[in-house]
Order: structure tokens, then sequence, then C-alpha cells
């Protein structure tokens, strides 16, 4: 077992390190000298080579990724260049934000999704299942920000319901926040709800028709008892799945959305450090966020091999 | 299920509802931008929007009004130029306090004028560049001595080389100072939130109170143009920097808002590259061989086809201002005798013709990525097929682009410039041999003695002939042809009294109140 975390541990390190070497490689490859996007429009030669010198943008790119590096590996992710926070507090201010409003997204994806998948499956072919259907089809095909602006104008600014825009921390004020966030969320689920809710019609109908499920009916029980009883249960598995992988997406979605409803959060903060060339900003946002992505891969091996001690082996002692 | 659904929408709607009696407090007033700005340091800023920061937070030892006049905001009269032009006495306003509650004197603009001139990163070292010393000459009087007669000194010191920034917090913070900025200024910084907001309170300390109408503002960082748009007519914003012109007559129509146009002092224009072969100066030009950068008639027949009228039309809805110069219309520098070239395809095509190109010339002409910019270069491109031009366009990347041009690899650039008060940073550097920005590589020491004699001079009337000899110069000469100069526009409700549209586009909303 140790044997196994250890390698496991080398592997993800090694992932680790060749992802910020893409990254670091890849920002600096990005056409347009950095110090001139820094510097504005006006730049002026002058003040073009200062910020050069200040970040060591003349040093060979080996040479500052070594730099980079060593100080990263000491919690020291450098400052912004445009506004000299530390990306460490930014990422701290940011990431709850769109952990929030991803898991409101998630959310509403569910209380949605689930019980029109499971109408659909049980009323199949009939007018329920068609609507369910091409409402489903609408989440997948419409665009995030076409939604967005849509929502906008319609609930903002015709109906004035919502605030078109912003966020407001829930400690701060927790309907103020919600008011916020709907929107968004709402944007954010619309793909997610429809897949999921294909997903639950899908092996819902499937799990209908199983033995079982038979079974239950012959016994006399209701609908309302078998399905929520017997069936939704298996039912819902590969949903489950689903969601777990579509959870990247919805973090990557947020991008969008953060960018329509002016939601400071993680997306918005790495798409403006790409477009500035804030180079500490996008190397700083890829570590921790591939650094997330690794730590919970290896966390799941590592559960997988707790549950499951026949994958332990690879590379064992020759069992097999 | 059906009682658990209607809990959902329950809920929902009772949201809804609940957000439909919420109102923003009238004290406050939110301004929308469209980027997010740098650093708040005067000393180390770099980007437009952050002066609209400035403009409420650091006040500037001179200002300029919707006329482009100059006139003493934190100094208490203009500049004395004496030595030949080479000491400017500068008369401070006596008894204001910086918002931190310490003595804005002469000691501190020394400090502050020191700092920008020296502090490594600073941005504003080359602007300052021609002074040679600052001294104190009594509490309130500055002396500032130049390496040479300097006239655009005065429209520096209108920008954020003449804010002064209060030492003692500048000492506390060094390089920080930005993270929490303290200047002379009816507002005062309370608060950023990267990319989403920045929050400025009404000072305390502001010598003139009654001009800050709002307890606070808010300035928030909405980058999308109709999302921006959206926020305006919903309310969420007061006020909305940077209308698009698409957008700017539907809002005219519908009555509920105010739009404020005016000229800016920008300009768009393309260059055209005449000796880059090797880089821009320092570096020695060089031939590069091609009709479109050595002959004349090539650069006359192309400008002859363009009519600047119908592109500001077709292009920015005639929300932009024609012109054939880098000098703004609403300038007291700018010549309101000036003809621009008119559209003329047979003249055009008869100099083709005489330079050998009777069957047609082709070139590439590069511009930014972004789609207004390609619309401006697909216009030119259709309205120069006319006379035989056949113009490639190629989008880049701007960044990328703007290297591209340095090195001397674009024949024509389309590009702008986002301007100066003082007309000679709008000129000086693109036109003169050494200029930093000259990336066309065109020299001429009769233009250079024009432009070099118009920093000497202070008076307006002598500037104004000495520009008029240049441009008539440049223009014949067609490394930059200037195109038009972007109008900024702003749009509020119509019940905010008092706004005046500024030609350098910053929003100053000192003065401005509810009706």
């Amino acid at each position: 077992m140790t044997e196994f975390l250890i390698q496991r541990s080398l592997i993800s390190l090694v992932t680790l390190l060749l992802i910020t070497l893409i990254v670091f490689t890849g920002v600096r490859l990005i056409p347009g000298d950095p110090a001139r996007v820094m510097a504005g429009t006006d730049a002026d030669p002058a003040g073009i080579e200062e910020i050069r010198q200040k970040y060591g943008l003349r040093d060979p790119i080996p040479v500052q990724y070594v730099k980079w590096l060593r100080l990263a590996l000491h919690g020291d992710l450098g400052e912004s260049i445009r506004t000299r926070e530390p990306i460490v507090r930014l990422v701290s201010h940011k990431l709850p934000i769109t952990l929030q409003l991803s898991a409101f997204a998630m959310l509403i994806a569910l209380l949605v999704a689930i019980p029109v998948g499971v109408l659909a499956a049980v009323r199949r072919n009939t007018a329920w299942d068609y609507l369910a259907g091409s409402v489903s089809l609408c989440g997948v095909s419409i665009p995030n920000f076409w939604l967005g602006i849509m929502l906008i104008l319609f609930l903002s600014v015709r109906l004035h319901w919502l605030p078109a825009s912003g966020y407001v921390s829930p400690l701060e004020d927790p309907w103020g926040n919600l008011q916020r966030l709907l929107m968004p969320a709402v944007v954010l689920a619309a793909q997610l709800m429809a897949v999921l809710m294909r997903q639950t019609r899908n092996s819902m109908i499937e799990v209908l028709s199983a033995d079982y499920v038979r079974t239950a009916y012959a016994k006399g029980l209701r609908t309302g008892i078998v399905v929520f009883r017997h069936a939704i249960r298996n039912g819902l598995i590969p949903v489950i799945t689903i969601l777990g992988l579509q959870l990247g997406a919805l973090i990557s979605g947020a991008v969008i959305t953060e960018q329509i409803f002016v939601v400071p959060g993680f997306g918005r903060l790495i798409l403006e450090g790409v477009f500035t060339r804030d180079y500490p900003i996008v190397q700083g946002v890829v570590l921790i966020t591939a650094s997330a992505y690794v730590l919970l891969n290896l966390l799941v091996d590592v559960s997988y091999s707790l549950l499951n001690p026949r994958i332990r082996v690879q590379g064992g002692r020759g069992e097999s | 299920m059906r009682i658990r659904l209607g809990c959902v929408v329950a809920i929902v709607l009772s949201v809804l509802v609940a957000a439909a009696t919420a109102q923003a407090p009238k004290k406050t007033l939110v301004i929308g931008l469209n980027q997010d700005p740098d650093i708040l340091d005067p000393t180390l800023a770099r980007t437009y929007v952050g002066r609209i920061i400035f403009e409420h937070m650091c006040e500037k030892l001179y200002e300029i009004d919707e006329h482009l006049t100059i006139y003493p905001q934190l100094a208490a009269a203009l500049p004395q130029f004496s030595d030949g032009g080479k000491t400017v006495t500068i008369k401070l306003r006596a008894g204001v306090k910086f918002n931190d509650g310490t003595p804005m004197d002469a000691e501190a603009v020394r400090f502050s004028l020191d700092r920008h001139r020296s502090m490594k990163g600073s941005s504003r070292k080359s602007e300052l560049d021609h002074v040679d010393a600052v001294e104190v000459v009594d509490p309130t009087t500055v002396r500032l001595r130049l390496k040479a007669p300097f006239s655009p000194i005065t429209a520096i010191l209108a920008d954020r080389a003449g804010m002064p920034v209060s030492p003692a917090q500048a000492r506390k913070l060094d390089d920080k100072f930005g993270t929490a900025p303290m200047c002379v200024g009816p507002w005062s910084f309370a608060e950023r939130v990267a990319q989403d907001r920045i929050v400025l309170d009404k000072s305390t300390h502001y010598f003139d109170p009654s001009q800050a109408k709002f307890d606070r503002l808010i300035f928030r960082i909405i980058t999308d143009d109709n999302v921006r748009l959206a926020n305006l007519r919903s309310g969420d914003i007061d006020f909305m920097h940077i209308v698009n012109p698409t957008h700017a007559g539907s809002l005219r129509k519908e009555g509920k808002f105010e739009v404020a146009s005016v000229p800016g002092i920008a300009y768009s224009g393309f260059n055209i590259n005449l000796r880059n072969k090797n880089g821009k100066p320092p570096a020695a030009p060089g031939d590069l061989g091609t009709p479109l950068a050595n002959d004349p008639r090539v650069r006359e027949a192309l400008e002859l086809t363009i009519d600047r009228e119908a592109l500001n039309q077709v292009v920015w809805e005639g929300q932009y201002t024609p012109d054939c110069t880098p000098i703004s219309p609403v300038s007291p520098f700018y010549d309101k005798s000036r003809k621009c070239p008119t559209r003329d395809i047979a003249r055009a095509k008869k100099l083709l013709a005489d330079a050998g190109f009777a069957n047609g010339y082709s070139f590439e002409m590069t511009v930014q990525n972004q789609p207004p910019e390609r619309r401006v270069g697909e216009v030119l491109q259709q309205m120069a097929k006319e006379a035989g031009f056949n113009i490639s366009i190629q989008p880049m990347e701007f960044a990328a682009a703007l290297d591209a041009d340095d090195a001397g690899k674009l024949p024509a650039f389309l590009v702008g410039w986002s301007g100066r008060v003082d007309p000679d940073a709008n000129i000086h550097q693109f036109h003169t041999c050494q200029g930093s920005l000259n990336t066309t590589q065109a020299c001429d020491e009769t233009i250079d003695s024009l432009l070099n004699k118009a920093r000497e001079v202070s008076d307006v009337a002598q500037r104004t002939q000495l520009y008029r000899e240049a441009i008539d110069k440049f223009a014949a000469r067609r490394n930059i042809i200037y195109l038009y100069h972007q109008n900024y526009i702003a749009a509020y409700p119509k019940n905010l009294k008092g706004y005046k549209a500024v030609p350098d586009g910053l929003i100053r909303i000192k003065g401005v109140s509810w009706n």
C-alpha cells in the first residue's frame, strides 16, 4: 500500500511539474510582447524596458521558470503585475465565489432535471415526454451568452425583477447574494440540466423495464411507490457518474457566465489574466487548479484501491 | 412530487417579487467602466480607465475643461515661465490637505514630482524627462528647472505627472501605495475588489466639499458593451462610460437617457511604412523597395480613394468625427481653415497610372483583430478597389501587431493613438526622425525643426501656426493617413444634472448631482 501511495504521489508530482511547464511556456508563446501589453497602447520605450527588467522578462524562459518554481515551492506565487495584489489572496477571494455559483447551478440543475427526467420516463411517449425532450434539446443548444443576455433583458431591463449583474457575499447580504446569483446559476445550469434530464430519462426507462420493477408492480404496488422507492435509486447511479464528469465543464462554463453577469469569480480572473498578459495570475491560477485536480485524482485512485484491493497490485510484487 | 415542484416555483417567484422592491440608495452613484484599471498609484499607473478613478480621488496641479483649456486645480495660477522658458514657477493653492489630513504644500509637491521622476518602475519618468530639478521656494511655491524650454509641461502636469501624493502614505506603503492611495480629492479611496468594483467615499478633508454631491462613488467594471448597456437600462448602474456608437442612436430615441458625445483627442488612421526595414529609431532606416513606400504618387492616390464621411457613416453610424490631422477639432490648436482631401477616383487612377500601375496595385494592410477595426479595413479596401488598389486585409492580435509594426514588418497598419491634451505628444514622437514611436521611419529635418520649435514657444497662436506648417508637410508625405477622431459617448439618466463631457473622455462627477 505504501509503495502504491508513493508511486501515485510521484506520478502526480511529475504531472504537476509538466502542467506548470506547459503553462509557463504557453503564456509566453502568446504573440505580443507582454511588457508592451502591460504598458498599454501608449507605451513609451523606457517604461516598457523597466517592466521587462522588473519582471525578469529579459531572462531566458528556463531561468524565469526555475525562479518562479523556487518561489512557488515556498508558497509565494507572486503578485499581479497590474494591481500588485498577491496571487494567493486574489485566488482566495475569487475561488469561493465560483464554487458557490457552481454549487447553486448544480442544485438548480438537479432540482429540475431529476423530477422532469423521471416524469418523462414514466409518461414515456406522451406530450410530457416530448415537452421535456424539446426543453432539454433547447438547453443543450442555446449558447450560454445568448441565454444570459436574454434573461438580463427580460428579467432586469424589462421587468426590473432581478439585479442585472454583480455579486455580494452571502455573509454580508444573503438575500442580495441569492438575487444576484439566480440568473447566472440558471444560465450555468441550463446545459447540465439538459444532459442530466436526458440521462435520468434513459436510465429510468431501462430500470422501469427491469424484472424487479415488474415484480413490484405484480405485488400490486402503486406507481409512485414503485418509482420512488424501488426504481429511482438504481436509475440515478449513472446520473451521479455523469454529474461528476460534468463538474469540470461547470467550472469552465463559469468563465463565460461570470463575464456576462459581471460576477468577480475565478473564471474572470484567469480570462483577464490572459488578456492583460498578467503572467503571475495565469500561472498561479493554473497551478492551483491543476493541483486541485491532481490531488482529487490521487484521492480517487487511493479510495478505489482501498475499496478494491485488486487495483493496488499493479506494479506490485508480481501478483496478477 | 407536485407539492415539491410547487415549492420550488413559489420560492423562485418570491425571490423575484422581493427583488422588484429593492432600490439603490440615491446618495451613491454607480458608474460602469469598460475595463479594470491597473494599480491606483499615479506614479506607476498606465491605463486609461485608471485616470477616471484618479479624477475623483487624486487631483492635479492643473486640469482641463470641456474646451481643452488648461486651468489651475491644486495650483493657484497657471505656471510662470522665465529664464527663456527653462524655469517654471508654480504657485499652490493654500490650506489644501490630503485625504489623510496631512498638508499638501510645496514640500509634498516636490516629494511627489521626485517620486514620479525617480521611482523604480515609474511610468511618469519619460513624461517628466525634461525636468532637471524640483525646488521648494516657500510653502506655497514650487520651481521646476527644465533641461530645455518645454511648453507642453503644463499639459503634462494636468495629468498623472501632476498629481501630488501624500508623502506620509507613500513613505509608509512605498510601491504598494496603489493598494491604499491617498491624495487630494473630493472623494477618497475606500475599497477595491479586483475586476469587480472600486469604491470611493466622500472626503472629510477636501477644500471644497460642496462639489462632492454623492457620499459614495462605486465604479463597477463591466467589460462587455451590451452588458454594460443592459445594466444602465435596468438601473444597476447610473452612468455608463463608453457607449458603443451603434447603441447611441437607439438610446437617444428611447428618451430616458442623456447621451453625451464629444470628439475626443484620440485619433485613428493608418501608418504607411516608408523606410522601416530593421526597426524603429534608433535603428537606421533602409530602402523597402516597394512603390507604396517609395513613390509619393501611390500614397496620394490611395488617400484620394478615401471618403472619410462615408467611412464614419458605415462603420460608426456617423457618431465619430472625420478628420485628416492628429489634432482634435475641439483643441485650441486645431486649424479650422484646413480642408481635408476629398474622394477623387479619377485623379487617383491617373496618379496610379503615372506611377506605372494602370492595371492596379496590391499591398497588405494589417488591422487589429477586432470586429470594428476589421470593418474599417474592409470599407477602405472597397473604396480603394475602385481606383485599382487591391488591399489584402491581415487581421492580427493587437500586441503582436504593435511588435510587427515596430520591427518594420507591416507595409500598412491601421492603428490609432489615445491622444494627449498637448498636440506635441500626439505628433512629435511619430513624425520626427528619431521619434520613439516613428515606426514608419519617416524623416524630414524641416518637420523636425518645426516640431522642436513648437515645444519651445508657449504662445498658443504661435504654436498653432507651427503645427499648421508641420501638418502641411507630413500630410503631403503621408506616412500616417489620419481618418477620424473617436467620440467619447457616455449615457446617464435625464435627472442627473451638471455633467460636462471633456474631450479627454474621462468622467468627472465633481459638481454633478441628482436633480
